[in-house]
């Protein structure tokens, strides 16, 4: 049996059998084969002594399990990692953040306790996955929508906590901003219900959101101060139609009106959707078609166009310029997106296409004008995800192919915050290439452009993979961190990191020296004393632990 | 009764699938997505404790699957290489009691 740090193992037998008096036998898991189903996938430390793994792990099915459990580790000093169903890969996975934790794995608490579709919200257990979720919505038929990540294999509310995004309509696609209302089982196994949840009798958890004093929740996302084990979550109303149009621009200098635009357009609600931004002319595809390039290939280019390619710099050159011009292959192309009633979507594009209309040469395009719901039989034609629809098609994506030949085993994602602004995605490209560049690693082909999940910032993110072997592992492990440090210099941090790099991401949140890290750990000790939950979880480590790696 | 998926764009697949239709296994074919097979097949054999899934498929069809099936706390048993075609890997997943 594998041993938690600094826990005899007379109190961890103890401890490992009064959980299975509170779950069951059959849902306490101490072999290595069912421990090695928590494993991180992607792990930075794949098959190395440092890879991050749990003595033990635990499934409860009720709130009241929960709170036992954790009234348990605190008696034996048991250090647990709440997980709900751990399918973040990229981002960590169910291996906790610190290596002999057990971990309290919340698949079984799956149900849909609430879908309410006259006022749009539901509320919902940690192990409810997107599809489980979008089943019940379908079965009912409910005119409700849910947003759900790419791939939508994961936890509703661990997606939240995580700081997960989505693809339909912006109030949507932040999936910690749209939840509204949470229970959590404290570290000392009390429960506590947020906003208007605060209030016995109230009917209104899911409708209103601080309630009333401090607003709470968001130091339970991302975080180690509780366990969440109910969220509410806004719904999304079935729009009646969606239209999905291309804004094509022929310039590089275009780039900057461009973002400028669409931050006034989204920010103003005219437009809705995911939007998405890509480069005929530079072979960089939008979000919504990676799938597609990738089990048909990408769009044919002509030797000239490659060789063109071959030398730009920060993704331009005045001959790649002048051949795009020449052969109508735009620079630049925004896909945007609208929900609503057709007349309204209509006007909207009208509207759009005016403000856009001041670039010169932009030109206008409707991909799909569609009335909602989606025939089932058209739906793989889309992007399932900008409908709400969960997918796994994202797999494809890693295949091996003749556009892929050598997939990776995974991958790291490095996913920096910067401002929304043409010339923020110019200098994201301009230091990070030339970082991949020093520290060689194959991050860049000719430029990247960034995720538009939220509404005032960009996500500049970039795959780091991961291989099966230890050594180039490490050099990627410690360019990675290298990569963090620079982009804390230019005042770009994650928003989201796999365990391993959430030291050095916290590192670079330094302001006033480092009072954002001194509180979180003064809450720390207060609320966690005896820090039994998720150590090391964002690098907020309990006193006996700090100053780990 | 065991299910076997097999990816149908590939001939060394199919050949595979057609061999396991002969035996009488259950047979599911994909063209590499696996949300359909997942989710209107596979999910409620494994909710309801069915035996080993078979496969033969592209490494990615294969790790979402892995990954889902530890929903179940189901493991891989088998997974080795195709030889007759590297884009392929055939695998065996199922419970420890199996």
């Amino acid at each position: 049996m594998r041993i938690p740090p600094g826990v005899s193992q007379s109190d961890f037998a103890a401890a490992i059998a009064e959980f299975e008096k509170v779950v069951g036998k059959q849902w306490v898991f101490t072999g290595d084969e069912d421990l090695d189903l928590y494993r991180d996938a992607y792990s930075p430390f794949l098959n190395e002594p440092e890879e991050r793994v749990a003595s033990a792990a635990v499934a409860p099915d009720a709130v009241e399990a929960v709170q036992q459990i954790v009234r348990i580790a605190n008696r034996y000093r048991v250090p647990l990692y709440a997980i709900s169903t751990g399918k973040n890969l990229g981002y960590g996975g169910s291996a906790p953040a610190y290596s002999g934790c057990v971990v309290v794995d919340l698949k079984r608490m799956n149900r849909v306790l609430e879908v309410n579709e006259a006022n749009a919200y539901a509320l919902v257990e940690p192990g409810v996955s997107y599809f489980d979720l979008y089943r019940h919505i379908q079965e009912r038929k409910l005119k409700v929508w849910i947003d759900c990540p790419d791939p939508g294999w994961g936890s509703v509310v661990g997606n939240a906590i995580d700081r997960g995004g989505g693809y339909t309509a912006a109030n949507y696609r932040n999936h910690f901003d749209s939840h509204c209302g949470m229970e959590v089982v404290l570290p000392n196994g009390e429960l506590l219900r947020t906003g208007m949840g605060a209030i016995p009798s109230a009917e209104t958890w899911q409708q209103y959101k601080s309630g009333c004093g401090p607003w709470i929740d968001g130091i339970f996302s991302q975080s180690n101060f509780g366990i969440v084990t109910k969220m509410g979550f806004w719904l999304m109303p079935q729009p009646e139609a969606y239209m999905r149009c291309t804004v094509s621009l022929p310039r590089y200098r275009d780039l900057a009106p461009m973002v400028e635009t669409l931050n006034y357009l989204e920010n103003a609600r005219i437009t809705s959707g995911f939007p998405d931004i890509a480069s005929p002319l530079i072979g960089y595809p939008p979000i919504g078609q990676i799938q597609l390039w990738n089990e048909s290939g990408p769009p044919k280019m002509s030797d000239e166009h490659r060789k063109l390619l071959a030398s730009v710099s920060l993704g331009y050159s005045s001959e790649l310029e002048a051949f795009g011009l020449k052969s109508q292959i735009p620079y630049w192309q925004l896909w945007l997106s609208f929900h609503g009633p057709m007349e309204v979507i209509e006007a909207q594009w009208q509207a759009a296409q005016r403000h856009f209309s001041r670039i010169d040469g932009a030109k206008f395009n409707v991909v799909d004008r569609v009335q909602l719901p989606l025939d089932p039989a058209k739906v793989e034609n889309f992007h399932e995800p900008e409908f709400g629809i969960p997918s796994l098609r994202a797999f494809s994506i890693g295949a091996r192919s003749p556009w892929n030949p050598t997939p990776s085993k995974g991958h790291m994602w490095f996913s920096p915050i910067i401002p929304r602004t043409g010339a923020a995605i110019i200098e994201a490209n301009r230091v990070f290439s030339q970082a991949a560049r020093d520290l060689d690693m194959p991050l860049f082909r000719t430029f990247t452009l960034p995720a538009c999940f939220w509404e005032r910032s960009f996500i500049f993110i970039l795959a780091t993979p991961v291989t099966e072997d230890p050594a180039t592992n490490k050099r990627y492990r410690e360019g990675f961190k290298k990569l963090i440090e620079i982009g804390g210099h230019h005042g770009w941090g994650e928003y989201r990191t796999a365990p391993v790099f959430q030291k050095a991401v916290m590192d670079v949140y330094s302001f006033n020296n480092h009072v954002l890290r001194r509180f979180h750990e003064t809450l720390k000790d207060a609320i966690d004393p005896n820090g039994v939950l998720s150590p090391g979880r964002y690098d907020i480590w309990p006193r006996h632990l700090r100053g780990q790696p | 009764m065991q299910t076997v998926v097999f990816d149908a764009r590939f001939p060394v697949a199919r050949t595979y699938g057609a061999a396991a239709r002969r035996k009488g296994q259950t047979l599911l074919a994909i063209r590499g997505d696996v949300t359909a097979l997942w989710r209107d097949e596979l999910l409620p054999r494994w909710r309801a404790g069915a035996a080993n899934t078979l496969g033969m498929t592209t490494e990615p069809s294969f790790f979402c699957l892995q990954q889902l099936a530890k929903d179940h706390w189901l493991r891989v048993l088998e997974y080795r290489a195709v030889q007759d075609d590297q884009r392929l890997v055939s695998w065996v997943i199922g419970g420890a009691d199996a």
